[in-house]
């Protein structure tokens, strides 16, 4: 890989990366799986499709929510956050 | 040239697309090409496999298409299509969310998504669609992980098996996927079986250890299977484990294990199940044409299994049933992407007589031609019946949307 290797941030903490890499191929071969959580279930989630198609590995980037992790090229300084399971949904019967 | 307003919106920027606005560029015409990854080539990006003494580079093809679109097209890359509205006479709007371009012609050439196998644990991190396994390792070197499973039996399985296997991944299988999954398609064991022998008939480079199996007879599917050895055998640089089922994949927040299960002739399971450890699971439930778009703007479809699914009717132009709207690539029926660069190579010219701009005889001949050579050049077909299924979507197509 000839790509300059950059700083940047995975919830808070320092990382180094290639530039020009989409982020959620740099973090898969970081060995960071998990890059979100359901948000009805809570479950685990991480790179699947790898083209856009399937939004499981969204992660809010230098602070807009929701971006897909497999789009977007690693670039200096970046941050990158995982988001947070929100609080537990609670579901109503529709009589 | 103002993004605002141009001849031609390309959307989608693989193998078809770039043919496309290049052919259209070369004539003068403006282009605005449009695609959601951050570099240009789509899927072709990752292609890499030997045809006979050569080898087929997919960056250096998409290389050379770039430079074939040249200076006469503008760039929206990591940018989405959210809508395509309007007629030719009045000009399409194009929304890209954060601007909204004008057009008189549209190609759409939106390739394929893969079919989920929605599977027991499908969800878990570490478990990969097989594409984004080929770009993870083809696109920028990255292995997937160090033990793996491939649940379900298609060529860009086998093909992603190989490139893994060359680059000294060990200990890959390749198993079938459980019962009962909601993509109706893939039909029985027995049926996937069959379908796997027909590919192999069609002789691509893995399929030589299957076609030694059954004899080239397909009716000895039942006789192979009694015979075919638990442990499977080598294909493409992977154990093809033909009488293996994966039933499930498990672990608590990433994929650890996948629960198999042993299947006789018949395709029936046999004995208990039981678990095997992996990093990684890749899932292989084959390519659909991607259409969404074609949806939106109504154009006339039809649905073909041997094309991969609804694809839309064109003309021998490759004009939709909407004038001024185009289709090319896979977006028209799964092939190689060699026959995708020949469909934007003739929707390019289509476009252009459409802008009123007739291409003269000879360069409808080659472009034609240019068909010809790809279709006759595939490393391997995608699903059987293709060709037979071509015939069926021209035929209905010359009906319903004209020659």
């Amino acid at each position: 890989m000839s790509a300059e290797t950059v700083r940047f941030w995975l919830d808070g903490a320092e990382r180094r990366g290639p530039a020009g890499v989409p982020v959620g191929f740099v973090l898969y071969a970081q060995g960071e799986r998990i890059l979100g959580w359901n948000e009805a279930t809570g479950a685990p989630r991480g790179l699947y499709c790898g083209i856009g198609h399937c939004f499981e590995c969204r992660l809010t980037i230098d602070g807009v929510r929701d971006q897909r992790a497999c789009l977007v090229p690693l670039a200096a300084e970046m941050q990158l956050t995982r988001q947070a399971p929100p609080p537990a949904l609670t579901f109503q019967e529709v009589p | 040239m103002s993004a605002a307003t141009c001849d031609a919106v390309v959307v989608g920027a693989g193998p078809a697309g770039l043919a496309a606005a290049g052919t259209l560029t070369a004539r003068g015409h403006s282009v605005l090409l449009v695609d959601e990854a951050p570099v240009p080539g789509g899927r072709l990006r990752a292609q890499w496999y030997r045809l006979g003494s050569a080898v087929w580079d997919g960056r250096a093809e998409v290389r050379r298409l770039v430079e074939g679109v040249g200076a006469g097209a503008t760039w929206r890359l990591g940018t989405a299509v959210h809508a395509v509205s309007g007629t030719s006479d009045e000009g399409f709007a194009v929304d890209l969310g954060a601007e909204v371009v004008r057009a008189r012609t549209v190609l759409l050439a939106t390739g394929a998504t893969e079919v989920p196998l929605a599977m027991p644990g499908w969800t878990l991190p570490g478990v990969l669609a097989v594409g984004a396994a080929q770009t993870l390792w083809r696109g920028w070197h990255m292995a997937p992980g160090r033990r793996g499973v491939i649940v379900g039996i298609n060529p860009l399985g086998f093909a992603v098996a190989q490139e893994l296997a060359d680059a000294g991944l060990a200990s890959l299988a390749v198993v079938m996927p459980p019962p009962g999954l909601a993509t109706a398609h893939l039909g029985s064991v027995g049926e996937q079986w069959d379908r796997l022998l027909a590919l192999a008939a069609g002789a691509p480079p893995w399929a030589k250890p299957v076609a030694g199996l059954l004899h080239g007879r397909p009716g000895w599917r039942r006789a192979a299977m009694r015979w075919f050895p638990a442990q499977g055998i080598r294909v493409a640089g992977a154990r093809l484990q033909l009488t293996r089922q994966a039933l499930a994949l498990e672990g608590a927040d990433r994929v650890e294990a996948v629960r198999l299960q042993r299947l006789d002739a018949g395709g029936e399971p046999v004995g208990a199940p039981w678990r095997e450890a992996v990093d990684f699971v890749l899932l292989a439930g084959g390519l659909r044409p991607l259409g969404e778009l074609l949806g939106q703007v109504g154009a006339a479809m039809g649905h073909y299994e041997g094309l991969g699914g609804d694809v839309p009717l064109v003309t021998t132009r490759l004009a939709t049933s909407r004038p001024g709207v185009f289709a090319a690539g896979n977006t028209l029926g799964i092939e190689s992407a060699r026959v995708a660069m020949a469909q934007g190579g003739l929707a390019g010219l289509g476009m252009a007589a459409h802008l009123g701009d007739e291409p003269p005889e000879d360069a409808w001949q080659r472009a034609r031609g240019a068909m010809a050579a790809a279709r006759r050049q595939v490393p391997f077909t995608f699903q059987p019946g293709l060709m037979q299924a071509r015939a069926q979507h021209r035929q209905d197509s010359a009906r319903e949307v004209g020659p």
